[in-house]
C-alpha cells in the first residue's frame, strides 16, 4: 500500500512539473491550445493524463483536478482515428474521434491526443441511415404492388380468354398477357433486390425466356434454347423496353419458325458492343423457316413487329434483320 | 472457489448493440487463440452498471483493463478494426518492464 502511495505522489509531482514546464514556455502558445475547440490531452506511457486543455474538460465532463494524474488509458498511436464513447456517470454518453501521436518531452515519450466531439455528426448520420432504409422499404413496396397489379390484370385477361369463343381473339389476349408478364417480371426482380436503380438483365432474360417456352409449349426436344447474356445491369426503362423486345422476338420465333415437326434452336445473345463503349448489342437468332423476303419490317401488319420497331426507335437504336439460315435480328442500342 | 486464471481482463462498453456483441465474440476468439483457456473476460456495460465504471475511473469506452497479471494496465480500444484490437491486446500482454525498456531505449537514442 505504501509503495502505491509513494507512486501516486511521484506521479503528481511529475505532472506538476510538466504543467510547470508548459507554463514556463510561451504563455501565448498555451493560451492557443486552451482556446482550441478540440480537446487536447498529453498522456504518459501508462496512459496517465499529464496535461488537459479547457475543451478536454468540457468534452470529458470533468474538472482539471479530476483529470491530471488520472489513468485515462493507453491509446494506440497511428495514422487513423479511433471512435470511442466518453463515459460520465450523470450525462448521456457522447461519441468522440481520437487522433493520437507520439511525442517526446525531456527524453520521455508521451502520447499527444486530440479529441473531437462527433456526437452531433453521428446523430445526423444515423438519421440519414434510417431515412435511407425507409426509402428502400417504400420502393420495394411500390415494386411489389406494381408486380401484383400486373398479375391481377394478367388473371383478369385469363378469365376473359376462357370466355371467348373466337380463337383469334383468344390468341390476341394470350399475346397481351405475355407482354404484361414480361413487365411484371422486371418489377419482381426489382422487388427482390436491394438496388432499385438497376436490373440484373441476365437473371431477368433467363426467367422471361423460360416462361415463354412454358407458355408456348413447343413440345419436348423440339426447340432448344441458348441464352448467352453478359452480366449487364440496366436501368428500369431500358430493361422494360428490352424485355418487351425479347418477348416479341422469342414469341414470334416460337410461333412461326418451327412449323410441323421442324426442330431447331433459338439463341438470345446480349453483350456490350465492340464499336462504342456506351452501345450494347442484342441478337436473337433461330434456324427456323425464316421470314419471307417480301415482308417489310417497317410496314408489316404484325403487331409484334410494330411493337419491336417502336421500342427500338424509342431507344434510339437500330435494328437489322438477316434472313439467311433462319432469322437473326440484331439490335444495337444505348442504355436509356 | 473459482479457478484462478493467469489473465484476468475486464472490458467496459457502452450499450450491448449487435455490433458490440459481435466484436466481443471476435475478441474472445483472439484471446482463446492467445491464451487458450487461461483467461477471464468480464464484460461490463457502463449504461447498466455506471457505478462500476465510476469506481474504476472509466473515462471512455471501449476500455479493457488487465487486472492480472499485475501491474494493472488500462487500454482504450476501437473495436471496429480487428487489427487495432490485436495491437491493443498485445499492449495488454506486454510486460511493464519491456514497455519501460522500450521507453528507456527511445530516451537514450534521443539523448
Amino acid at each position: 500500500m505504501k509503495k502505491r502511495d509513494s507512486e501516486i505522489k511521484q506521479l503528481h509531482s511529475q505532472s506538476g512539473k510538466i504543467r510547470a514546464e508548459f507554463s514556463a514556455g510561451d504563455t501565448r502558445f498555451q493560451h492557443f491550445i486552451d482556446k482550441s475547440k478540440d480537446g487536447v490531452l498529453i498522456l504518459d506511457r501508462e496512459g496517465v493524463i499529464k496535461y488537459a486543455n479547457h475543451s478536454a474538460e468540457v468534452i470529458l465532463k470533468r474538472d482539471i483536478e479530476k483529470l491530471i494524474g488520472e489513468q485515462f488509458g493507453i491509446l494506440i498511436e497511428g495514422d487513423y482515428e479511433s471512435e470511442i464513447s466518453i463515459f460520465s456517470p450523470q450525462t448521456a454518453p457522447c461519441i468522440v474521434e481520437l487522433r493520437v501521436s507520439a511525442i517526446e518531452w525531456n527524453n520521455q515519450s508521451y502520447s499527444l491526443v486530440f479529441i473531437h466531439d462527433i456526437t452531433r455528426r453521428k446523430l445526423a448520420e444515423s438519421g440519414l441511415k434510417n431515412a435511407l432504409a425507409e426509402k428502400e422499404i417504400l420502393l420495394q413496396e411500390v415494386h411489389h404492388r406494381v408486380k401484383n397489379n400486373l398479375q391481377v390484370i394478367y388473371s383478369l385477361l385469363t378469365l376473359h380468354e376462357l370466355n371467348l369463343k373466337d380463337p383469334a381473339a383468344a390468341k390476341a389476349l394470350r399475346e397481351s398477357k405475355n407482354r404484361i408478364l414480361a413487365m411484371s417480371f422486371i418489377h419482381d426482380k426489382l422487388y427482390q433486390t436491394k438496388d432499385f436503380s438497376k436490373v440484373n438483365f441476365r437473371d431477368y432474360i433467363q426467367n422471361l425466356v423460360s416462361y415463354l417456352f412454358k407458355s408456348y409449349e413447343p413440345g419436348p426436344g423440339k426447340v432448344r434454347l441458348k441464352v448467352e447474356v453478359k452480366e449487364i445491369f440496366m436501368d428500369l426503362d431500358t430493361a422494360i423496353h428490352l424485355g418487351l423486345i425479347v418477348n416479341e422476338l422469342v414469341s414470334n420465333s416460337l410461333k412461326h419458325a418451327f412449323p410441323g415437326k421442324r426442330k431447331g434452336t433459338i439463341e438470345v445473345y446480349l453483350d456490350r458492343s465492340n464499336e462504342a463503349a456506351d452501345k450494347n448489342i442484342l441478337i436473337m437468332r433461330d434456324n427456323g423457316v425464316g421470314i419471307p423476303e417480301s415482308l417489310d419490317l417497317q410496314c408489316a401488319g404484325s403487331l409484334g413487329l410494330k411493337i419491336i420497331h417502336t421500342l427500338v426507335k424509342q431507344m434510339k437504336g437500330d435494328i437489322a434483320i438477316d434472313r439467311k439460315n433462319g432469322t437473326a435480328f440484331t439490335i444495337k442500342f444505348k442504355k436509356l | 472457489m473459482k479457478e484462478k486464471k493467469h489473465y484476468s481482463l475486464k472490458l467496459y462498453v457502452t450499450g450491448l448493440s449487435p455490433a458490440v456483441q459481435e466484436s466481443i465474440t471476435k475478441m474472445e476468439e483472439i484471446l482463446t487463440d492467445k491464451f487458450g483457456e487461461n483467461f477471464d473476460l468480464e464484460v461490463i456495460d457502463v449504461l447498466s452498471r455506471p457505478e462500476l465504471a465510476e469506481g474504476e475511473k472509466i473515462f471512455a469506452t471501449p476500455t479493457i483493463i488487465r487486472l492480472l497479471p499485475e501491474p494493472v494496465t488500462k487500454v482504450i480500444l476501437d473495436l471496429r478494426s480487428k487489427e487495432r484490437v490485436l495491437i491493443g491486446l498485445n499492449l495488454i500482454e506486454l510486460k511493464k518492464e519491456i514497455a519501460d525498456a522500450i521507453g528507456d531505449m527511445k530516451g537514450e537514442k534521443k539523448g
